[in-house]
């Protein structure tokens, strides 16, 4: 694997409480990598900085070469996100909302595969609803389909499964592996030890405003012990 | 390309919820019924006030159609959609300034008989005039209206910072709005009143260009 994705000294303060102090790490091509800390710790701050929808204080980054935090629109090309809300018109039908998706990325169009990820993710004959029908559920699953319906190198995916029944989780998990098998990379948060260990092959420890521990090949035991050590 | 598809959405999006121009079109037929019944003036009289209540009731009417117009792109976070996408910024804001504009002239469309109406204001005097100052005025303040709430979109009381952040910014432009408004409507000749003219220009200019610049900047936390 290759490192293609990597950020320094990120730091974000929120009424002049420093939430971030100096967050660095690498991602390398085609691994899921587990972000955990406890509630309030920046896990979705650092995220949706790394999405570009928040601007950081300081730090620097780049992805397979692209500088990250520019004017330049580019270096958003190559991430998604998923957060905690999926970022939907609610009066638009989930087929209006990821057309616009698709055009924002300048990519064609591809009813088939719309088709087909509708079905795979349980919301066919449902894409010509407004999406404020939608259980929150559904609207996890269509943000799913957004991102499988344009090309990317890194997905961000804050808490992805807090929504999703066991079917859906099962979904998800299948996803994320599929993913992996195309070499995509996915950095993602979860508060679910057990899930996040199953699917990271390397999990990020975020504590007072920095990445303060790394575990390999994580276990959920491990994960538990990292967390109640802050406490402790 | 990114401004087209901005542009398009917020239009459809009106189509779809007629929530802002309902809301701007409501809002502004009660006031003007209001201030018919509340002055108790003479026809020749209403001329010399009513440009300037028109511009008032347009300031209201806009900031209202601003907090549905960006209260849609704060349910489910939608503009997250929008910032995390490789457009520019300065993309988005044209559009969204664009939309915006249309929303205003698509209210003032069906509001102006009303002021005519019920306020004597004299439409037909200088109906080319008129068209002019209220495209520029109109650009002037969808320009600043979608650069205030993209930043108000930031904060947990945008609702409340957007009426009290833009009347002090726009009231140069509705003092010329409705100076310019006057004489034109009054028959005086263009000589007589150019400056507000290019004060509306002037003013337009300056914050396209700033908004064209800063939004990439004010519209992330």
């Amino acid at each position: 694997m290759r490192t293609f994705f990597t950020v320094q000294d990120i730091a974000k303060s929120f009424h002049l409480n420093p939430v971030l102090k100096g967050v660095s790490f690498t991602l390398e091509a085609g691994e899921t990598v587990l972000l955990f800390g406890r509630n309030g710790c920046g896990k979705t701050t650092l995220l949706r900085i790394l999405a570009g929808i928040m601007r950081p204080e300081a730090g620097t980054g780049q992805l397979n070469g692209q500088s990250l935090f520019t004017t330049d629109s580019r270096w958003r090309k190559g991430m998604v996100y998923l957060g905690h809300r999926p970022a939907l018109y609610p009066a638009f039908t989930a087929r209006e909302n990821l057309k616009l998706s698709v055009r924002l990325r300048r990519q064609p169009w591809d009813e088939g595969m719309f088709q087909s990820l509708l079905k795979r993710y349980g919301l066919a004959g449902r894409e010509d609803e407004p999406v404020r029908v939608y259980s929150e559920g559904m609207l996890q699953r269509l943000g799913l389909i957004r991102l499988g319906m344009v090309p990317w190198q890194l997905a961000l995916l804050d808490e992805p499964s807090s929504a999703l029944d066991v079917d859906g989780a099962q979904l998800l998990s299948e996803t994320l592996k599929h993913w992996r098998s195309l070499t995509r990379t996915v950095f993602l948060t979860s508060h679910n030890m057990e899930w996040g260990a199953e699917q990271a092959g390397r999990a990020l420890y975020l504590a007072q405003g920095r990445i303060s521990a790394e575990l390999d090949s994580p276990t959920e035991k491990q994960l538990i012990a990292q967390l109640s050590s802050e406490t402790s | 390309m990114a401004f087209w598809t901005v542009f398009q959405k917020d239009l459809r999006l009106e189509l779809r919820t007629r929530e802002s121009l309902s809301t701007m079109v409501v809002f502004a037929a009660a006031v003007i019924l209001l201030f018919a019944f509340a002055f108790e003036a003479a026809p020749a009289r209403f001329q010399s006030f009513t440009p300037g209540l028109m511009w008032m009731t347009y300031f209201f009417t806009a900031v209202l159609g601003l907090l549905r117009s960006f209260g849609q792109e704060k349910e489910l976070e939608a503009y997250s959609l929008l910032l995390s996408a490789p457009v520019d910024r300065s993309a988005i804001f044209a559009g969204k300034t664009m939309a915006f504009f249309i929303f205003l002239l698509l209210a003032q469309a069906v509001s102006l008989p009303l002021f005519a109406l019920f306020l004597h204001l004299p439409l037909l005097a200088a109906p080319a005039y008129l068209i002019g100052i209220l495209i520029l005025a109109d650009l002037g303040i969808a320009v600043v209206g979608v650069l205030i709430s993209g930043m108000s979109l930031r904060s947990p009381a945008g609702e409340t910072l957007l009426p009290i952040l833009l009347f002090p910014l726009l009231t140069p432009l509705l003092i010329a709005a409705s100076k310019a408004t006057h004489a034109a409507l009054n028959g005086r000749p263009v000589s007589e009143w150019d400056v507000w003219l290019m004060l509306m220009v002037s003013y337009l200019v300056l914050f396209a260009v700033a908004g064209t610049f800063t939004f990439d900047y004010i519209s992330e936390q």
